[in-house]
């Protein structure tokens, strides 16, 4: 996050409305990494919007007030809108920010919201912090770019080759829905994003309680 | 074999079973699985007798080294930041497990070496091939054998 200097004279002061917005997306982003549920309703609803608050509950299979109350806690982040209709439809903005090479897409914050549905995620993450769990996600998009082998994810991430393993398969949706619906997936595979397949078909698809 | 082993009626088993197969599963293979959950699925299924651990044989025999080297290389290649010290031995050493095994063990009808892992993969076809072992060493990705629909029934977001 470097928000441009408007005025050199005091070696790098900034334009507050600037620094303010800059400092509002630092916030957001940091608050998103930390909270995998509410990170869940947000990638809903940029992969799968415009929707309403009733469909999100539906999809996701949650409580009716945490829905809402995770609505009005994106809408104050400033990372969804909600329009004044009857129901209102909730639409996101792509959120990406960075930070000196350090990269937040909704396709990170999918790999983040996977520890509220998934086991392997959730222990991951308990075991190596919300950090290494990012990194691997770059290093499930080169395996299935047919780059690398899933044990050669070990070593860049710096856990056992069992454990990298279990992450590159726990992270084949997050891969497969951010070449699909995230427009900053080329940001976090500018070499490799044409180069992902899949063997079997993944099933991208609006989620719904009954599927 | 890599891959997850899940359910004791998993796609994978009854898959050994209609092919009456038993897998063979590298024991250093077997040892990488074992701080997760994944190694008590692994128990289940060896007691059950379609998966059965193997010692691995020191990989000793000339063609068998050729194709653990062969399979590094080529690993190595499908990165342009990666060399070979990068490539983790186990993902070569199954090239030349196969061809070990094939030249000590001589099976009747050859050997079919069973991964999900594409570039693993591409490791054993290059040297497989190479070697002129196509004929009695087959490579078989795991989705080839099993329907992997939502094998983990877990929705997309």
């Amino acid at each position: 996050m470097v928000p441009s200097s408007s005025s050199d004279d005091t070696g790098g002061s900034v334009e507050p409305r600037e620094l303010a917005t800059a400092i509002d997306q630092f916030a957001a982003a940091g608050t998103l990494l930390d909270r995998p549920s509410l990170a869940r309703v947000y990638v809903f609803v940029c992969y799968y919007g415009p929707v309403d608050r009733p469909r999100i509950q539906a999809a996701l299979d949650l409580p009716k007030t945490t829905a809402y109350q995770y609505v009005e806690k994106l809408a104050e982040l400033g990372v969804v809108e909600v329009d004044g209709g009857r129901p209102a439809a909730i639409s996101a903005e792509s959120v990406q920010f960075r930070e000196d090479g350090a990269v937040v897409t909704p396709t990170t914050l999918h790999a983040v919201s996977r520890q509220a549905i998934d086991g392997d995620v959730r222990a991951f993450t308990e075991r190596h912090g919300v950090g290494t769990l990012v990194a691997a996600v770059r290093q499930a998009g080169l395996y299935y770019a047919g780059r690398i082998t899933k044990r050669m994810a070990a070593d860049p991430l710096d856990v056992h080759s069992g454990e990298a393993m279990v992450i590159v398969d726990a992270l084949r949706p997050v891969v497969a829905a951010g070449q699909e619906y995230d427009p900053a997936f080329d940001v976090l595979f500018p070499d490799v994003a044409d180069e992902i397949e899949f063997e079997t078909e993944i099933d991208l698809s609006e989620p719904t309680t009954e599927s | 074999m890599s891959g997850g082993v899940s359910s004791d009626d998993s796609p994978l088993r009854r898959a050994c079973r209609n092919a009456e197969t038993t897998l063979l599963l590298p024991e250093q293979i077997a040892a990488e699985i074992r701080p997760t959950s994944v190694r008590t699925a692994l128990d289940r299924a060896v007691e059950s007798g379609w998966i059965e651990v193997v010692e691995t044989p020191p990989v000793s025999r000339t063609d068998a080294t050729r194709a653990r080297d062969i399979a590094r290389r080529r690993i190595a290649s499908l990165s342009p930041n990666k060399t070979e010290d990068d490539v983790e031995t186990a993902d070569c050493t199954l090239a030349g497990l196969a061809v070990e095994l094939l030249v000590t063990e001589q099976p009747t009808g050859g050997l079919t070496v069973l991964t999900a892992d594409r570039a693993a993969r591409e490791g054993v076809e290059s040297a497989v091939s190479a070697l002129g072992y196509e004929a009695t060493i087959t490579t078989v990705s795991l989705f080839d054998v099993i329907d992997d629909e939502d094998d983990d029934g877990l929705p997309v977001v």
